[in-house]
């Protein structure tokens, strides 16, 4: 295969699609043809939109850690907590249950240390993210409402806990669009799927284009990314074929999301063969680049080479990038020893310090909204004394937001002083999703799809933003 | 603080209010309507958001004085008082606050609620709503969760009669429309003859229906055409092929064992095969259950009441039996050293057994009581006592890389007999070696020089021979092996592990069935337990067992199950759309000695079955999801589907049914967590026969949603994404299936319009319209002009690029 016939320039594609021959003209035919069809004012669910409200941000990165990572021992400090160490006290619930429990308190594992110049306190857990605090807002009265892994990693991802709904990377597709027709609106890069597996990035009732893409880290993150004919020119060929078909089905069978996702998906996979694998490629970056994301040159896994690609997809235009560090097994999950913390943090403290630093030294930290959450805390005590572990905590837990019109350097809200519950300004998930939507521009009550009779929010009933936190 | 204290201050103010408005009425006439009315209406409608799980705005309605207290906007009810009341207006939907959001109360409904506020809001002292609805629960089961629907035993309903102008085929029929009425839906028309073919026959295979099949049913007018179509489809070995995948969905079937270095099980296939067999045999699925349980005792207990226990039938059955105890064996692994995490094991056979049987978690109550459901610890552990004392098969491991404790698949005192005589025969062929060998040595001795010798070439080439013949007798084993499950010499209790951990035994805890099923105790001469647990599951009185599998049946045709969480009928699964439906189909599976073959007969004679799939605005507003049943919901094909398709129509299709698969040599194993077991063996049979591992997904039935096989897979969430599209534009095995169609098609004719047409008809069971001719000639006329012109045979390339452009279009991928 010439690699002439198949990555022509884009002025080419450009010139191409104007000539009515290229993937853009098969596009806006399709489009068209839809749009007669059904007299929407788009039928394309993935073409940019205008936010509904000034937005700060265009994008999103959501780093996602999986399985609760412990408030009182990396952003939340508890000197209180320290003191009073191994202390008995009673709590009034425990995991959600309602009643009289003796407990333990129990001090961090790691100290903590006041960073910048905002001199917010970390733990040496995060020591390079530490390095950042100035432009980080965290938030120390998050709350949600589960304890278990499987809901709560729901309800931080989808707004529910107890059904799947469409998560709030596929709200933000249907609410923005893409910037890009030639990736997916909403990528996601995990090298596994955490709990609640697919749902948790699903477009659930919105069109089917607004589902997450799952990249697995590795050497070969997209099979199938080589085109297999000769030339552009014949597969433009053959997915015009493919559309008319596809096209004539649909209009046949009213109004059915899976078929239009299915027609969606051929467009989008036939612009990635070009944009993906070089959003990929890392030999383009500098080793000082490669060096501060603790990256070895041809290194293609490891969260480090995730918070890269997560930079290269954002300065493509997607619109919401999701990381997430482990899966369903292998933790946060501490139960046992917080020890098992230390490796963990590791592994994404430094890739996300440099993360920050190069959107900001690229003037991208400004448009780009980063956020960092967990599905919960870990309890701050336990049933024994001088247990090694914690237990799941969701009443209060630590989360924050950079750049993207968020006020760095900025602590916001408190737990108690032993962080149980929270004290002041509670940061409910419904909140928290309410302001990453206001910053992108979108009002969560306005932000609206009808199903089943009634206009469904990410928020449901509920969210206020918190604007505090707003610069 | 402060806040704390005026929260509490409150609280107090509000229950003396309470006190003093609701305190004298304590008329039992006021308590039978709350207990009648008002709490089943709070249970059903409010307590969900507004509860113990979730208190939505700040509200919960299961406790008196959150009720008077209220959530953020104020006190839900003030007693007496209707117009100050919020809980009055939101029922209303009035000034912006519309509970319940999805649907309104009814009126009656509403004048409960205003009724209950005007007598001044009775509420019995001290109780709460909590129980029985989705609380965080433990400790002894209560009389209230024993009322539970899916504990209640399996009612026979009468079907309900409706208008005689409405559609009705069969019974099944007359439960669906007199919802839709209620509903006010309409069924749909029947679907188009060609549809339902193609849907019956992805229904019950998996594939296709061939053209010839097409034809011979819409050239059929009798009354019986759909049902001679269903019994040549149920008489199919492709059949088993389809409903045996399901089974293995649910029982998380691999073929690898799932600890950290995914050794290989090369036996699994055995059981694979089995569950294949037991469907296209129509085994009862009573006996199905009882013999992935306990097949091993239900073989020797065979065998002993065997007159001719030698009888080649006794024997295959034998082995058959054992087969079915795979289930046991296929169970996942844990950890470095497995043994070390048998416990974590036992949790994987109970939770399979739980979810794919009962339709109940319970590997939770490993570490505590069951939060939800009526399922204890010392429930847990009875039946974790009966595991204990059984033997599974052990796959190898990183520290112990060979497997053991495979069972000969023949009865015992037969596999010691040829155990015996094997050995025997080795010793006899190694003894003449010896005696060989001792003569060549003496023969060589007396020659002074070695020269060539007749004597001791013959002993050399007599000796060669021996040797060859021993190792040939060695290799061969002296019986078949299984991978499956065998009692323990010495089988006894467990105890509890406290909070799951193996190294913290609490109390005793005897081998019985569980609480919520009856509690039985095991008789005296009972072995580890297993035969009488395969009873307590499959006696007609288990509540659970029957529902379960109708349910699932019931799924697999529509989508979704009348329960659409098919392996939760707990208190956090979702209630039955049609329990009546539900009932009735469990009477009649257990009517017909549990034939899922007859069930299939009835679901799918149904005029519901057999509507079509089309759209229709109203309807899609009142239930978007086709719950109700107002039309048949259009499907994608699954990943072993849309491979299998692919082979089908291509002609490719290896109908040969899949053996074991070519793993590396026992010998060589020495796989670790850090160069873990990885294989991916390429093959033309049908996907149910593909390679699953555990740790790592088959890369095309991963991409395509197949099955998770590590966990129960009830349902299949599908998904649509981009990366699916590279695989249909740019997998190799597209485009070699589509190479295969091109030349399956140019054999049949030379004129371009005819093989077009053929295309068609295999890949889509109908003719293409002058327009699709008009442009698929067109397509190869412009693309074979596209191509390079020293690239040779345009024709077939252009014909490739069109048969590829065939198998990828959702026509192709979707079932109506």
């Amino acid at each position: 295969m010439s690699n002439s016939n198949w990555f022509p320039s884009r002025r080419e594609v450009l010139r191409r699609a104007a000539g009515g021959c290229g993937a853009i003209a098969l596009h806006a035919m399709l489009a068209e043809d839809l749009l007669a069809e059904r007299s929407k004012p788009s039928a394309d669910p993935l073409e940019p939109k205008q936010p509904n409200i000034t937005a700060k941000a265009k994008r999103v990165i959501f780093l996602y850690m999986t399985g609760g990572v412990s408030h009182v021992d990396s952003f939340d400090h508890k000197p209180e907590l320290i003191k009073n160490h191994g202390k008995q006290i009673t709590v009034d619930n425990w995991q959600g249950k309602l009643g009289e429990f003796t407990r333990y308190l129990k001090q961090p594992n790691w100290e903590f240390r006041p960073g910048g110049e905002s001199g917010a306190m970390v733990s040496d857990l995060f020591p390079h993210m530490r390095e950042v605090v100035d432009d980080l807002c965290i938030i120390r009265s998050m709350e949600s409402d589960h304890t278990n892994h499987y809901e709560s990693t729901l309800g931080m991802h989808c707004g529910s806990w107890t059904f799947a709904r469409p998560s709030l990377g596929a709200w933000v597709s249907y609410g923005l669009g893409s910037e890009n027709q030639n990736l997916p609106s909403f990528m996601v890069v995990a090298p596994h799927a955490p709990y609640a597996g697919a749902q948790t990035w699903g477009s659930d009732f919105l069109p089917g284009a607004h589902q997450g893409t799952w990249i697995v880290p590795g050497d070969d993150p997209i099979p199938n990314i080589r085109p297999r004919v000769p030339t552009s020119r014949l597969q433009e060929l053959e997915l015009q074929l493919l559309a008319k078909a596809n096209q004539r089905h649909l209009e046949q069978r009213t109004a059915d999301r899976a078929l239009e996702a299915r027609i969606r998906s051929f467009e989008t996979a036939f612009g990635m063969q070009r944009e993906a694998p070089e959003a990929m490629d890392l030999t383009g970056e500098t080793e000082a680049t490669l060096n501060m994301y603790g990256l070895e040159p041809g290194q293609t896994s490891g969260f480090g080479w995730q918070c890269l690609v997560g930079r290269r997809l954002a300065e493509r235009g997607v619109r919401f990038i999701e990381l997430i560090d482990v899966g369903s097994s292998n933790n946060w999950d501490a139960h046992g020893d917080m020890a098992t913390h230390g490796p963990l943090a590791k592994n994404i403290d430094q890739p996300i310090a440099a993360l920050i630093t190069d959107l900001k030294q690229r003037g991208m930290l400004e448009d780009t909204l980063v956020v960092w959450t967990t599905e919960f805390g870990r309890t701050p005590y336990h049933e024994k004394a001088d247990h090694a572990g914690r237990e799941h905590h969701h009443q209060v837990f630590s989360s924050w937001l950079a750049g993207g019109g968020v006020k760095g350097g900025l602590v916001h809200g408190t737990s108690d002083e032993h962080g149980i519950a929270v004290a002041e300004n509670r940061v409910h998930v419904h909140d928290f999703h309410a302001t990453i939507l206001h910053l992108l521009g979108l009002d969560h009550e306005r932000l609206t799809f009808r199903h089943a009779g009634r206009d469904y929010r990410l928020t449901d009933v509920h969210g206020e933003v918190v604007s505090n936190v707003i610069a | 603080m402060s806040q704390s204290l005026d929260r509490t201050l409150l609280i107090g103010l509000l229950l003396f209010v309470a006190a003093s408005a609701v305190g004298q009425d304590t008329k039992p006439e006021s308590l039978a309507f709350f207990e009648n009315n008002v709490r089943p209406l709070l249970i059903d409608r409010c307590v969900k958001c507004h509860g113990p799980m979730k208190a939505e705005s700040g509200l919960r309605l299961d406790a008196l004085f959150s009720v008077l207290q209220g959530g953020d906007t104020g006190p839900a009810v003030v007693p007496g008082q209707t117009e100050q009341s919020l809980i009055v207006q939101a029922v209303h939907h009035i000034d912006g606050l519309e509970m319940p959001p999805n649907e309104k109360l009814s009126d009656t409904e509403i004048m409960t609620i205003e009724r209950w506020i005007n007598e001044g809001a009775h509420w019995p002292e001290g109780m709460t709503l909590a129980e029985g609805v989705p609380g965080l629960r433990s400790g002894p089961i209560t009389d209230h969760e024993r009322t539970f629907w899916s504990f209640q035993p399996i009612g026979d309903p009468l079907p309900p009669q409706v208008d005689a102008s409405l559609t009705v085929h069969n019974d099944v029929d007359l439960f669906i429309q007199a919802r839709l009425i209620n509903a006010g839906l309409v069924m749909r028309l029947p679907a188009a003859k060609r549809v339902l073919i193609r849907r019956m026959t992805f229904g019950l295979t998996g594939l296709p229906p061939t053209p010839e099949e097409v034809d011979a049913f819409i050239a059929d007018d009798s009354p019986d055409a759909v049902m001679r179509v269903v019994d040549r489809l149920l008489a199919t070995q492709a059949y088993g092929e389809r409903w045996g995948r399901h089974w293995l969905d649910v029982v998380r079937y691999a073929d690898t064992a799932g600890e950290t270095a995914d050794y290989p099980v090369p036996l699994a296939w055995k059981y694979r095969n089995w569950v294949i067999d037991a469907f296209n045999t129509d085994k009862p699925y009573n006996e199905f259950i009882r013999e992935q349980i306990a097949g091993d005792i239900l073989a020797d207990q065979m065998v002993a009441n065997a007159s001719h226990p030698d009888d080649e039938e006794v024997l295959a059955k034998y082995e058959d039996l054992l087969k079915a105890t795979g289930f046991i064996a296929i169970s996942r692994r844990f950890g470095f050293d497995v043994e070390n995490y048998h416990h974590l094991t036992i949790q994987d056979t109970i939770d399979t057994i739980g979810q794919g049987v009962l339709g109940l978690s319970l590997g939770c109550a490993r570490c505590h009581d069951h939060k939800y459901d009526p399922v204890n610890t010392a429930d847990y552990y009875a039946w974790y006592g009966i595991l204990k004392s059984t033997s599974y098969s052990f796959p190898g491991s990183e520290e112990k890389k060979r497997p053991y404790d495979l069972f000969p698949a023949v009865p015992p005192t037969m596999a010691s007999d040829r155990m015996a005589e094997f050995e025997s025969r080795v010793n006899e062929l190694d003894k003449g070696i010896q005696e060989l060998e001792a003569s060549k040595k003496s023969a060589e001795e007396k020659l002074e020089v070695v020269e060539q010798n007749p004597d001791i070439d013959r002993l050399s080439d007599e000796l060669m021979q021996l040797i060859a013949k021993r190792d040939a007798l060695k290799a061969a084993r002296p019986y078949e092996v299984i991978y499956g499950a065998k009692e323990q010499d010495e089988p006894e209790d467990a105890a509890v592990q406290i909070r799951g951990d193996p190294l913290k035994p609490g109390e005793i805890v005897s081998r019985r069935n569980l609480e919520i099923l009856g509690n039985d105790l095991l008789p005296s001469d009972a072995g580890s337990g297993r035969r009488e647990m395969a009873e307590w599951l499959t006696r007609e009185s288990n509540p659970l067992t029957a529902r379960v599998m109708v349910n699932r049946i019931w799924q697999q045709h529509f989508g979704k199950g009348l329960v659409a969480t098919e392996n939760d009928f707990g208190t956090r699964g979702e209630r039955p759309s049609h329990p009546q439906l539900l009932d009735w189909l469990a009477s009649r599976f257990m009517e017909s000695g549990w034939s899922v073959k007859t069930m299939h007969r009835f679901i799918m004679a149904s005029a519901t079955y057999q509507q079509s799939s089309e759209y229709d605005a109203n309807a899609i507003e009142a239930d978007p999801e086709s719950r109700l049943l107002w039309r048949f919901n259009r499907r994608r094909l699954s990943a072993e589907e849309i491979r299998d398709t692919m082979l089908f129509v291509s002609g490719d299709l290896d109908p040969a049914r899949g053996r074991e698969h070519p793993f590396p040599n026992i010998e060589t194993w020495g796989f670790t967590q850090h160069s873990p077991y990885y294989g991916v063996y390429v093959t033309n049979q049908r996907s149910v026969y593909l390679m699953q591992q555990r740790l790592k997904r088959h890369p095309f039935l991963g991409l395509f949603d197949g099955a998770d096989p590590n966990a129960s897979t009830a349902r299949r969430a599908l998904t649509t994404v981009p990366t699916q599209a590279l695989y249909l534009m740019n997998n190799e095995f597209v485009h070699d299936r589509a190479a295969s169609l091109t030349r399956r098609v140019m054999a049949t004719s030379d004129v371009p319009t005819q093989q077009i047409s053929t295309a068609y008809r295999l890949a889509f069971g109908r003719r293409p319209d002058d327009d699709e001719l008009a442009e698929s000639l067109s397509f190869l006329k412009e693309y074979a002009g596209s191509l390079d012109s020293t690239v040779p045979d345009h024709e077939s390339l252009a014909w490739n690029a069109l048969a590829r452009m065939i198998l990828t279009r959702n026509e192709f991928l979707f079932v109506d």
